[in-house]
Formats: C-alpha cells, sequence, structure tokens
C-alpha cells in the first residue's frame, strides 16, 4: 500500500502542475477500436467503444487522463463470457506543431486496467469485479485544429499490461476542446 | 472559476486512482498453487463451476509447465505444434482466483488442469517414464472433424479439433472435449500403449501408422496402413483388433481417471449408451464376427474410420470395469482402487509385445486374448472378478487359468 501512496502523490503533483503553468483545461470524447491479443499470441479480437478525457494543455504538452469502457460476451453453449473491460490511463502527449492547424504527435501513458467477467456454464454463472493490473502505452497521432479551441485526432496506440506481458493495440478517433 | 475546476480535476483524477487500489494483492499465488474457475467434476459428479488448483504451472499468464505445453490455434510438425504457448487472457479477483476472459483460454486452462491431474496419477503409478514431459497439448486446432480428439504418434502430440460455434447462449450441452478429463485421460493413454505396445508391434512388420483418434480420422491411420500392407491377411485381422483393444484400454483410462463410466457420452452425446462402460459385460466379439466386420468394412463412420473397433473396445472396457467394481479390497478409496488397477494393466502391457509379436503373423488372435495378457499368471482375481471375466470370454469357450479353481 505504500507503493500506491507514493504513485498517488505523484499524480497529485502532475496534476496540480498544470494549475502553476496556468495550462487550458481539456475535455475529449472519443471512439476506440481495441484489438487485443488472443491467447495463441498472433490472433486479435476487435471491441469497440467510446472514451472520456479530461486534462490540460500548454505550449507543445498535454496531459490527460482518459477512461475507455469495453464490453464483449461470447457464447458457445454450454459455455459463455460475458466481460466488461475498463482503462483509466494517464497520457502525456508532445506535439511538435509542425503546421499552423495540424501536427503529428507522440503520447506515452500509464495507467491501469479490470475487467469483470461473468462466466456461465450451463445454468450457472460467476461474475466478479477484478483486480486492476498496471499498463504502459505508448501512441502516436495526428491532431488537426478546427476551430479556434476545437481539435480533432486520430491516434494509434499499443498498450502493455505488465502481468500479461503481451502487446495489444488499438486506434481511435476523438474531438477535444480547450476550456 | 479556472481554479476551482483544476482542483476538481486534480482531487476527482486521484481519488479515481486512489480507489482502483493498483497492487494489493497477490492473490495465493506464494503457496504454490494457482487456481482457475472450470467447468470440473469429481468422481462422475456433474460438471459444474469449481475453483480448480494448479501447483505445476509457475505463470498464469504462460501455460507452460512440468504436466503440459498447451497451444492455441496452432499447427502440428513432425516435432510438435509450431508457435508459442498459449497466453490466455484473464481476469484475477479478490480472492486470487483467475478467470478466463475468452472461450479459447478457457478451454487451454482445462486442458492444462486435466494434464496436470493425469502427470501425477502417472507418478503415483510410476509410469511417467514412459512418456515425454511436459505433454504437448493442442486445442482449438483445424483438423478436419471438429469436437475431436486425437493423439499423433508422430509428433507424440494430443489434439483437440476447434469447437464447432453455435454462438447460442443455452443453459445446456455436452461438455466441450477439452473440459472432458477422461476423454483427455483416453487419449493421455494412446500414448502410453504406442510407446508400450503398438511401437514394437509396428517394428516388428512394414507399416506407416501416424496418427489415432478418440473416434475419427480421415489421413492415413494405422488401419489404413494396415489395409495397404496386408490387404485381408492375418496381419491385418490382428492389427484391426489391436486397435480395438488400443480404443477399450484408452476408454478404460478415461474411466479410471474421471470415475465416470459415461465420460464419453457427457461430450458425444449421441454415443452416451453405445459407449457406456456401465453396460452388463457381454461376450466380446468372435473372431468369425471380426474378420466379418473386417472384411464388409461395416460402420465407418464419417472420416472412415470403423465405429466397430470402438464399439468393441468398449466392451473390453466393460469388462475391465466389472474387474474393478468387483475389487473387494477394504480401506481403499475408490479412486485408489481404480488406479491399482490401471497400475496393474499397464505393467502387464509393458509385456504384450512379448507375448503379441510371435503370434501376430500366425494365427487370427481372439478378441478375448486381451485378457490372458492382461491377467494370465499375474493376479488374483476373486470370484467375482472371474465371472465377469467369464461372461466376456465366453464366445470363445476360452478361460483364464488364473480363475480356474477359484470358487464362487
Amino acid at each position: 500500500m505504500t507503493k500506491n501512496v507514493g504513485q498517488v502523490w505523484s499524480l497529485i503533483i502532475l496534476l496540480l502542475w498544470g494549475h502553476f503553468a496556468s495550462a487550458q483545461v481539456t475535455l475529449a470524447i472519443g471512439y476506440n477500436s481495441r484489438f487485443e491479443r488472443a491467447s495463441n499470441d498472433q490472433e486479435f479480437a476487435e471491441t469497440r467503444a467510446p472514451s472520456f478525457g479530461v486534462g490540460y494543455r500548454w505550449n507543445h504538452w498535454q496531459m490527460h487522463v482518459e477512461y475507455q469502457t469495453h464490453y464483449s460476451e461470447a457464447y458457445n453453449s454450454p459455455l459463455g463470457l460475458e466481460r466488461r473491460y475498463e482503462e483509466l490511463v494517464l497520457w502525456g502527449r508532445y506535439v511538435p506543431q509542425f503546421f499552423e492547424r495540424w501536427s503529428p504527435y507522440i503520447a506515452l501513458g500509464v495507467g491501469a486496467y479490470r475487467d469483470r467477467v461473468k462466466a456461465l456454464f450451463r445454468d450457472q454463472s460467476f461474475s466478479e469485479q477484478g483486480q486492476p493490473e498496471w499498463l504502459w502505452g505508448g501512441g502516436l497521432g495526428f491532431e488537426w485544429q478546427i476551430f479556434n479551441d476545437w481539435y480533432a485526432e486520430l491516434e494509434t496506440r499499443m498498450a502493455y499490461p505488465l502481468v500479461e506481458r503481451k502487446l495489444d493495440f488499438s486506434w481511435g478517433i476523438a474531438i477535444r476542446y480547450s476550456l | 472559476m479556472k481554479t476551482i475546476i483544476y482542483k476538481v480535476l486534480a482531487w476527482g483524477s486521484t481519488l479515481m486512482l486512489a480507489f482502483l487500489g493498483i497492487g494489493c494483492d497477490s492473490g495465493n499465488e506464494s503457496s504454490g498453487k494457482i487456481r482457475f474457475l472450470l467447468p470440473w467434476s469429481e468422481e462422475a459428479s456433474t460438471y459444474n463451476l469449481q475453483e480448480v488448483a494448479i501447483s505445476t504451472l509457475p505463470d498464469p499468464y504462460r501455460l507452460k509447465g512440468k504436466a503440459a505445453e498447451v497451444y492455441v490455434n496452432s499447427y502440428v510438425s513432425r516435432h510438435g505444434f509450431v508457435g508459442d504457448v498459449a497466453k490466455p487472457n484473464l481476469s484475477k479477483v479478490k480472492n486470487g482466483l483467475y478467470i478466463p476472459a475468452d472461450p479459447a483460454s478457457w478451454l487451454a486452462i482445462s486442458v492444462y488442469a486435466h494434464f496436470e491431474r493425469l502427470y501425477l496419477m502417472d507418478r503415483r503409478l510410476g509410469i511417467e517414464d514412459n512418456l515425454r514431459w511436459p505433454r504437448q497439448v493442442g486445442v482449438e486446432i483445424a483438423t478436419n472433424v471438429a469436437d475431436k480428439a486425437s493423439y499423433y504418434p508422430g509428433a507424440d502430440v494430443v489434439v483437440v479439433g476447434r469447437r464447432s460455434k453455435n454462438g447460442k447462449k443455452l443453459k445446456k450441452g455436452p461438455v466441450p472435449v477439452s473440459m472432458n478429463g477422461g476423454i483427455l485421460a483416453h487419449e493421455h493413454f494412446h500414448a502410453h500403449f504406442y510407446k508400450l505396445v503398438k511401437k514394437p508391434l509396428m517394428d516388428s512388420i512394414p507399416s506407416t501408422g501416424q496418427r489415432h483418434s478418440t473416434e475419427s480420422d480421415s489421413q492415413s491411420s494405422f488401419t489404413d496402413a494396415c489395409d495397404r500392407y496386408f490387404g485381408s491377411s492375418i496381419l491385418r485381422y490382428n492389427f484391426e483388433l489391436v486397435e480395438a483393444w488400443n480404443e477399450g484400454l484408452a476408454d478404460f483410462w478415461g474411466y479410471v481417471y474421471s470415475g465416470n463410466s459415461y465420460f464419453i457420452g457427457e461430450t458425444l452425446t449421441h454415443r452416451r449408451q453405445v459407449r457406456s462402460l456401465a453396460n452388463a459385460v457381454k461376450p466380446l466379439t468372435s473372431i468369425e464376427q471380426l474378420s466379418s466386420l473386417i472384411a464388409h468394412g461395416a460402420g465407418r463412420d464419417i472420416c472412415g474410420r470403423p465405429l466397430w473397433i470402438y464399439e468393441r473396445g468398449t466392451e473390453v472396457a466393460s469388462a475391465l470395469r466389472a474387474v474393478v467394481e468387483a475389487d473387494t479390497e477394504k480401506h481403499i478409496s475408490k479412486t485408489a482402487q481404480r488406479e491399482k488397477w490401471a497400475g496393474h494393466i499397464l505393467s502387464r502391457l509393458a509385456l504384450a509385445p512379448q507375448i503379441l509379436v510371435p503370434l501376430v503373423g500366425k494365427e487370427k488372435l481372439s478378441p478375448d486374448f486381451i485378457f490372458s495378457v492382461l491377467f494370465e499368471d499375474h493376479l488374483e482375481l476373486n470370484a467375482e472378478q472371474c465371472k465377469e471375466i467369464a461372461v466376456a470370454m465366453n464366445s470363445s469357450g476360452s478361460s483364464l487359468r488364473v480363475c480356474r479353481g477359484v470358487k464362487p
């Protein structure tokens, strides 16, 4: 638990830094397609879901917390699995602003994910909230300034869950508004 | 206003991560056992969701341990499966229990759990050195027939075909092959039989047999090889008979492991009665009947493998089950009782090539000759056991020497 307190304080410092840096607050909504690596380590299972983010923007830098939740179900009687996947990641971005209205960017993230799986077998079922686990992420994207404070984004990402030790991929689009 | 928003964002986000409480629980892996939620059956009970502990798997996210290497949706080469071992998707809940997060992961973990039990059973019986460990097992493999398990002697692997997808959320349905411990034990036994009996026999004659399955086969099989090499000769007859014995003993092994006389019917529901080991012992097929079946190629399944091989095998297995059930030794659990007889039978099979090699080319063996191989001059059988064997041997009119003089 001591480790967690340190992590939480680190996050507090990062987020409050935005305040002292007089950054702009940003709100984002997006739509993501997540490709999770299958158990044979070669194929991928795709799920799609919206995402929501809040954060800061200052100069070439952005930092935001993003939440995604994906739902999937697979039935093949007498087996069934219903799964709710949640992900909360703190992303940091560097946007070089090569051009006036659009720019590529790179992103690094750290966060957590958890599942709630409902396992079904014949007339039995079992469901319990899974424990959160850490993940690292990296991404590349493009940002396009639509209006003054409105931005559109297209991004591709990879995520590395630390306990599972395999790379998953996703891509998404988002609209970001700077307050 | 902005300051308020910043503070709300900062503390809101912080509280969300604090709520997640990452890394607080290490589960019970320190005890050396990892627990999974699986459909499971103990001693012929109905399959239901249970917590199943696995002790030989160092990492729940890599299905490779002392007992088995499990592969998903892979391919078989001469040396085994191609690619990396299965990396299941899992959800770990608060008490350290792992719940598979996709169907293939569920099947793969079930296979590992059963092969761990088979590994431990082989160790108890002192026969683990017969085979190479960890065993290689593939699930969700693209084969010509779905929902089937096969042993591939060339690569020394067990292959479970891809499940037929019905996409239905039903509260009923057969147990998938990968979750049926009896069927996995059946296939596991084929590896023992191949090593102890079939390979020595095949080495004694020209043959190219390569594969063996639970109830279907479509490629070059042992029987096809016999067709090619022996036509309808005595050798051909005897090798078909050995295949039936192989199937019967494998059924018996499935029963020993699962304690369930109907283990095949849990998955192959349409074969529940005909493949039941609980059927009353009846006289085994005679030499004449078997010759006729072989000559007419009767009752082949959709892949060309004769169904009679399995059915004649089940006759042998029913008799062996009856012998176990008639064991009157006290102060011994049902599992230990079954395993005691399994150990006896496997030790006798190790001697089978010495008995069979001189005979297979000379005369058509009687189907009930297997009882002579397994029991003659070796075990003491009680009156009830002798009675059951006598029923099975009735068609040939022969009897076991060990039973002569045993009074009911």
